[in-house]
């Protein structure tokens, strides 16, 4: 099975006051099809800046120093922003942390899903979105549509950008840290809703998080970062009950202590 | 090896300008209120560097008074504006309560009055003399610069070392000025340097209008008499004062927006 | 239903709000007066009156009743809308006012237009290309312009295009002795007449507008949701036009609001430099001529004037603002 995504010796480094800081160090991985892949690591770890690289994101000040990101055989890095539009929202999408200032407080929801739709050249299926918010688990989705992203609670925010990611059936879904900005019980039902999507959706999904509880309740392999640097890959089981760096294994026992010993992160 | 950053280059040019006007008595060469001396009308020479105007006052005299002016004008009525503007700002924006809520009430009314309307008014009522002119001035700047100063109080106050030194039971007078007033400074020294341009552009304004005192030369009664001598072929009587005048604003309200940028603590 | 309700609710309670800053310049008008040297009645009257006229002026104006019964008749005449009697003009202060207004409101809004369009357009270029050349070159003809007074500005424009290379009038509204056949034919004479004035104003705050648009375009552009955005795929034409544009102008349009209500009352200089007869001017003849009732009555006109318009434009804010519409 070709994978979906290969990440090659990816470098990145950020330009401060005169001074190149690496953020992600010579990191290199692939994902398959209908695979769920997790970047677990502390902040300043790196993984944002990996799940940045992939869809063109990356602030000014960066620097992408070495590495290829292979997308169907195309290397995303190569590509002029002209091009790249093709592929982001349509191929590729993303979510972020903390929804709601993700999207733009002077534009109603409908017309944001608008203008997805017609920048890709697809006509606006307003009935289809409509759908999707309910299968999302949205009440009232035509309200929902007809409001302004502020009048949004966090967790509906994040339906919508989830929605607004699977819209157009991309093949790979990028979650930035998509639970950290919300409440614990919106986390838990967020977390649902990915594991959901990921049954019933075809698609290719790469979580980002410093929850390891999160990570393990979702993903099939699990990559662990720490310095912009790779520590540990492996599947859940893996990771927390063999893990093989001595950073792995902190970082599941300092998780384990909040949980007090419960193995079974139910979520 | 220092480098020759635009800041420096900016504070240097500014305090030759400000010894040129101090030293205005020295610098230049002719009596600039002396109409008797040469013709009018003359375009620049080697007798008169920047030529004459229509009543045969030296041009170059003229300027360099202009400037002692200009600043005499603008870091007076600048100084006395922010010093009312911070305590003002820093008294109701600390203690807040009614008092500091009346205080801003007052600023948004001299706010909302075109304020160089009120100016003139008030110009023509006292006697157009340079005091007069300086109050003035001040008087009509410290409104907005204590809205900023109250505003800056305000964020100030939440933050950590405030609470703390609350906490600890220094007296308000205490905090206000060993916490609260060094954090402002930035921003006061950016005013202060704003409203000196602005002070400088009101003053020359006032020049060009005829209402300024007659015994203190201003670049803008140089540009009043400018409005005329285009009309004859006198484009050394617009230039020269009109550059000068530009210079002045324009170092000051550039140092304005440098305090700002290089003074202010960088977060994060 | 309930919006219509809301509507109403901010507009009343916005109404009583301007009533406290209205009296105030009232008051602040009223101090004025008193402060003006010389006998009142003599004043108000004109110095070449007779005496049973003064003393009539004195009876009319309340000048010998004590302080605060003159206050509260000053009041009572300026809410009916008499601001007193222009003794040069020899007519109603209001009147005189009334009939300067639409000079400087045409060329209020004309140079605040010019200086909107100049300074939005060359904004937000020195915004988007912010990394290449004509950015800095921009910024700093910008600031130069920021520190250059009105009067310069207009006197550098009258001298390369009317007297140099006369291409355009020195003053006045219309050309002098021409006999209009039709309207059309006046109108084109006075917007000829208008140019130099408007684009003299207009240069004047482009600099402040290209600053402003500047950065609140940066501001837009290095947010979330401009990144969220682009991740999406969208287009650079949406990009610019539907998600940043629209947010980065707000700020730029506020100001235009604030600024036109503070050109009424404030274009003196460059009236005065080009001889148009609007507001600015009358005030100058006022004070050549000492006519007191006239400055004051324009002082008063212009103060309220400020403040009615500062009002009523952040009444259509709350309306159009979604995020504010909701507050109430």
């Amino acid at each position: 099975m070709k994978p979906l995504l290969e990440v090659r010796e990816l470098t990145v480094a950020y330009r401060v006051k005169g001074a190149m800081k690496y953020a992600v160090k010579d990191v290199s991985f692939t994902l398959n099809e209908d695979e769920v892949l997790a970047i677990v690591g502390e902040s300043g770890s790196g993984k944002s800046t990996i799940a940045l690289s992939i869809v063109g994101a990356l602030p000014e000040n960066a620097v992408v120093v070495r590495g290829k990101i292979l997308f169907r055989g195309i290397d995303l890095l190569k590509l002029r922003p002209s091009e790249r539009r093709y592929i982001n929202g349509k191929e590729i999408s993303i979510i972020f942390q903390d929804p709601i200032t993700h999207l733009n407080p002077l534009r109603k929801v409908r017309l944001i899903f608008k203008d997805l739709f017609e920048d890709h050249g697809v006509e606006f299926n307003i009935q289809g979105v409509l759908e999707l918010l309910r299968r999302l688990k949205v009440p009232d989705p035509q309200r929902v549509l007809e409001s302004y992203p502020f009048q949004l609670s966090g967790g509906m925010a994040q339906r919508v950008f989830i929605a607004l990611a699977l819209v157009l059936n991309p093949k790979l879904l990028i979650a930035d840290e998509p639970t950290s900005a919300l409440d614990l019980t919106i986390q838990a039902q967020v977390v649902r809703l990915l594991r959901e999507v990921r049954e019933n959706f075809r698609v290719s999904m790469i979580m980002i998080t410093h929850d390891i509880g999160v990570a393990t309740s979702i993903a099939d392999r699990i990559l662990v970062m720490y310095d912009g640097g790779l520590v540990e890959e492996g599947s859940p089981d893996d990771i927390l009950l063999r893990p093989k760096s001595r950073y792995t294994a902190s970082l599941v026992n300092s998780t384990k202590a909040l949980y007090k010993g419960v193995m079974s992160w139910t979520y | 090896m220092r480098k020759l950053n635009s800041l420096t280059v900016c504070v240097v040019l500014t305090f030759l300008l400000g010894i040129v006007g101090l030293l205005a008595d020295q610098v230049a060469p002719y009596d600039p209120l002396n109409t008797r001396m040469f013709r009018g009308l003359q375009p620049p020479s080697n007798v008169n560097l920047m030529g004459t105007d229509q009543l045969g006052r030296d041009v170059f005299s003229w300027v360099v008074y202009g400037i002692r002016t200009s600043l005499l004008v603008g870091l007076s009525s600048a100084t006395m504006a922010v010093a009312l503007a911070v305590i003002i700002g820093l008294l109701s924006g600390y203690k807040g309560g009614i008092i500091g809520n009346v205080l801003m009430r007052v600023a948004d009314v001299f706010l909302s009055i075109p304020r160089f309307m009120l100016i003139i008014v008030t110009v023509v009522l006292l006697s157009p003399r340079i005091s007069n002119i300086i109050l003035v001035i001040a008087m009509f700047s410290w409104p907005e610069a204590a809205r900023v100063v109250r505003s800056e109080v305000l964020s100030i106050k939440e933050r950590e070392y405030v609470m703390a030194a609350k906490a600890l039971g220094s007296r308000d007078l205490d905090i206000m000025i060993t916490e609260i007033l060094p954090n402002t400074t930035p921003t006061i020294l950016s005013l202060w340097t704003l409203i000196i341009a602005e002070a400088i552009l009101t003053e020359s304004a006032l020049g060009f209008l005829g209402l300024s005192d007659f015994n203190y030369p201003s670049l803008g009664v140089m540009l009043m008499m400018a409005k005329n001598a285009i009309f004859v072929g006198g484009w050394w009587v617009l230039l020269f004062p009109s550059i000068t005048l530009v210079i002045l604003i324009l170092m000051f309200n550039f140092l304005s927006d440098k305090l700002i940028e290089r003074l202010s603590p960088r977060l994060g | 239903m309930r919006e219509l309700i809301s509507v109403f609710y901010r507009f009343s309670i916005r109404l009583l709000l301007l009533i406290p800053v209205v009296l105030a310049v009232i008051t602040i008008g009223f101090v004025l007066m008193k402060l003006f040297p010389g006998d009142p009645a003599v004043l108000l009257a004109g110095e070449a009156a007779s005496p049973q006229y003064i003393e009539r002026i004195r009876e009319i104006y309340g000048l010998d009743k004590p302080v605060w019964e003159q206050y509260l008749l000053y009041l009572e005449r300026v809410m009916m809308l008499d601001l007193g009697y222009s003794l040069s003009y020899k007519r109603p202060v209001l009147d005189v006012i009334l009939t300067r207004l639409p000079y400087t409101v045409i060329l209020a809004i004309s140079g605040l237009s010019i200086g909107l369009i100049l300074g939005l357009f060359l904004g937000i270029i020195s915004a988007w290309y912010r990394k290449k050349l004509i950015s800095p070159i921009i910024n700093s003809i910008a600031f130069i312009f920021y520190s250059t007074p009105v009067y310069v500005i207009g006197q550098f424009l009258i001298y390369y295009f009317a007297i140099t290379y006369r291409v355009f009038p020195v003053g006045g509204v219309v050309t002098i002795g021409v006999e209009h056949r039709n309207f059309y034919t006046y109108v084109l004479d006075v917007l000829w007449h208008l140019t130099l004035p408007s684009l003299t104003l207009g240069l004047v705050f482009m600099a402040s507008y290209v600053k402003l648009t500047r950065s609140s375009f940066l501001e837009v552009i290095s947010s979330s949701y401009f990144l969220a955005a682009r991740s999406m795929g969208l287009r650079n034409s949406t990009l610019l036009f539907k998600h940043a544009l629209r947010n980065a102008i707000i700020p730029v349009i506020t100001l235009a609001g604030v600024q036109l209500g503070m050109l009424i009352g404030g274009v003196i200089i460059t009236e005065s430099m080009f001889s148009w007869p609007g507001i600015g001017q009358l005030t100058m003849e006022a004070v050549s001529t000492r006519d007191y009732p006239l400055l004051l009555g324009i002082f008063i006109f212009t103060s309220i004037a400020v403040v009615v318009i500062n009002a009523i434009v952040d009444f259509i804010y709350s309306i159009i603002d979604p995020r504010i519409k909701d507050r109430w």
